[in-house]
């Protein structure tokens, strides 16, 4: 079976926008703070509803306008490994961060880059390995010189 | 507000004339012509990484670092472009044009050389514009009340929306949601939590520093990391180019660089201009002096088939709007660019937050942003003739080391400054949806220029409505007021039509 794939225009983006931002709008309204007034009389929730407000009129024009057929060109044929490798990126760097703080800067940023490296593409382990301590070993040098605190860790 | 304070500017000559800023100037301008030289990277991605380390210096080694970063970069784009025929940076586009043709008929040296001094020469000469219009217009920016501020505020929104990418509805949504941004935090009145999703750490808002850096810098990797793995896109350039152009080959004459008085005086002038209005910038400076260059220039029938008057009229263009870019943000607050909002970021770190204020509060910084542009173009004449041949083998470092580097560097850059993970965190939501407006061509700075104007906006139209006590039209009607706000109306439709023109065209 062929499955066709969709490409996504300006106009399903329109849509989109706007379901997220009246989502926003709406959570601004149900929320306790929304109406409460400062000293000036102005509610807390005016501003951030201005900005909303400003998105949805904005989103509705890319439903209507004369580009709303147009496509993006990397929304032309999307493919799904385009969303869930950059949100597998956001993860991993966060979990960088906790590691490095848990096991300590050098080594763990050389345990982290050697298989970034080479999942990119470098052709060997081994020279990815020697990349990556070179990157961390260079990168803690300069920071350490400027006086700049990297995280801490059990090693080094 | 006096013209000139002769104690601030002694104050700013002892702040500049140090070896410490000498030091960061020129470690600023040979990253920036490094970070040019490499097809992907920008100006802004480059000050933004750099952003957190020139917390940690003094108000003008920062200044220095940031300066000599952008300066360099906007330069340094002109090495990839003349080279691989890749611009280095959307501002050096213009250049590929002439500078690659120059480089296949064995002229890479002297187009690199024209690519340099026609920078140089039109970053300086529009950097002495800065230095004199910009207190001129600080004067006339004082005598505004809060109303006006605002409209100045909204004005410039309209223009960096309209004039900030090939689709000006997409500009618009994107500084909108800059204004959505902006309010996540507290309340600037009653300092009560507002929009932080129940998240403790959100109450201080989104930090400059997590918002620039996930902007310009981790979107970017992210977006490089998705191409990557789904296109397996590599570098394809051949070490050839490279080596016609490190290869000795005759330079550039005085005379052939006098030869090109006129179009590096086209560029200049038309960069300058653009730099200095919201939304344009040093793509549209470049593209704008290289068709009139085409148009006017003597020798117009050359160019475009690797005349070094091309190259000159791009390149003036592009390096022109530098210090012009500055002129909204010291005079108004307002950035009126990517690069310019990140440049008041960096002041803001310092203490000196830009507002029409900064003359009046901060003339020493001021002198010093100044000097420091003037110098700047002495060390980037020396560095980027030293260094612009070897730079031309950036091109071809594999993208797999490069990503993860900088990835690795906005992590850390962005907790160091704060030593908060929650920074991080927030660096990294940013970076996701500056990816999503990648893919779906909604350009970003719009957003992070409208990020930095809402505190201005908000606070003036409060104090304005406090002011008339609620009464929104009395708020708004003084003659000044009406006048902006017809100035506003007439130039959205303005630049508008001037985009539909051009996409026509």
């Amino acid at each position: 079976m062929v499955i066709k794939k969709v490409s996504i225009n300006n106009r399903i983006l329109g849509l989109i926008l706007i379901l997220l931002f009246v989502f926003l709008l709406l959570y601004v309204y149900n929320s306790d703070w929304a109406f409460r007034r400062a000293r000036d009389n102005v509610a807390l929730g005016f501003f951030p509803a201005i900005g909303l407000g400003l998105s949805i009129l904005f989103a509705l024009f890319l439903l209507i306008d004369r580009h709303s057929r147009e496509v993006p060109k990397l929304l032309e044929n999307p493919d799904a490994r385009m969303f869930y490798i950059p949100l597998f990126a956001i993860i991993l760097s966060w979990l960088y961060l906790l590691f490095i703080n848990w096991i300590g800067f050098i080594i763990g940023s050389i345990l982290a880059l050697t298989p970034a490296i080479f999942i990119l593409g470098f052709d060997s382990i081994k020279k990815a390995l020697i990349s990556a301590a070179l990157i961390s070993l260079v990168i803690y040098a300069i920071f350490t010189l400027l006086g700049i605190m990297l995280p801490k860790g059990l090693l080094i | 507000m006096e013209m000139f304070y002769p104690e601030a500017f002694q104050q700013a000559l002892s702040m500049v004339l140090t070896p410490t800023l000498f030091y960061w100037l020129a470690i600023g301008i040979f990253l920036g012509v490094g970070v040019g030289a490499m097809p992907g990277m920008s100006a802004a991605t480059g000050i933004a990484l750099m952003l957190p380390l020139s917390f940690f210096l003094d108000t003008a080694p920062a200044l220095g670092l940031l300066m000599g970063l952008y300066k360099g970069a906007v330069y340094g784009g002109s090495i990839a472009a003349i080279t691989f025929a890749t611009p280095g940076t959307p501002g050096a586009a213009a250049t590929t044009y002439d500078g690659y043709e120059l480089t296949k008929q064995g002229k890479g040296r002297k187009a690199l050389e024209m690519a340099l001094y026609a920078s140089i020469t039109g970053d300086t000469l529009s950097d002495i514009l800065t230095i004199f219009l910009a207190p001129a217009l600080a004067i006339i920016a004082l005598t505004f009340g809060p109303a006006e501020r605002f409209l100045v505020a909204v004005m410039a929104f309209v223009l960096i929306g309209a004039l900030g990418g090939k689709h000006p509805i997409k500009g618009l949504i994107s500084a909108s949601m800059g204004i959505f941004l902006a309010t996540i935090g507290s309340d600037p009145v009653s300092l009560s939590p507002r929009m932080t999703f129940g998240f403790w750490w959100l109450r201080d808002g989104i930090g400059l520093i997590p918002m620039l850096i996930g902007i310009f810098a981790m979107s970017k990797m992210i977006e490089e990391v998705g191409l990557i793995a789904v296109m397996k896109k590599g570098m394809e350039k051949t070490k050839g180019a490279v080596d016609r152009i490190t290869s000795t080959g005759p330079g550039l004459t005085i005379k052939e660089y006098l030869s090109c008085w006129k179009e590096m005086l086209i560029g200049t002038s038309i960069g300058s201009f653009a730099g200095m209005l919201p939304g344009l910038g040093a793509t549209v400076g470049a593209f704008l002096s290289y068709s009139v260059a085409k148009q006017i220039s003597p020798n117009r029938d050359k160019i475009g088939y690797g005349a070094l008057e091309g190259v000159a009229a791009a390149e003036a263009g592009n390096n022109a709007t530098v210090g012009p870019t500055l002129i909204p943000l010291l005079a108004f607050g307002i950035p009126g660019s990517a690069s310019a909002a990140l440049i008041g970021g960096g002041l803001a770190l310092q203490g000196a937050t830009p507002s029409p204020r900064m003359f009046e509060l901060f003339p020493h910084i001021v002198y010093a942003l100044f000097m420091i542009l003037l110098l700047g173009n002495v060390f980037n004449l020396v560095i980027g003739r030293l260094v612009s041949r070897f730079y031309a083998r950036l091109g071809l470092l594999p993208k797999n080391i490069l990503v993860p580097l900088i990835m690795m560097m906005a992590i850390i850059g962005t907790y160091a400054s704060r030593s908060n993970r929650y920074d991080v965190a927030v660096m990294l939501i940013i970076g996701l949806l500056g990816y999503c407006m990648r893919i779906a061509e909604i350009p970003s700075a719009p957003m992070v220029i409208s990020f930095l104007l809402a505190p201005l906006m908000e606070t003036s139209i409060r104090r304005a409505l406090m002011i008339s006590r609620g009464d929104w039209a009395q708020a708004f009607s003084s003659p000044l007021s009406i006048g902006l706000i017809v100035a506003t109306v007439v130039l959205g439709f303005v630049s508008i039509w001037f985009q539909r023109k051009q996409m026509i065209g």
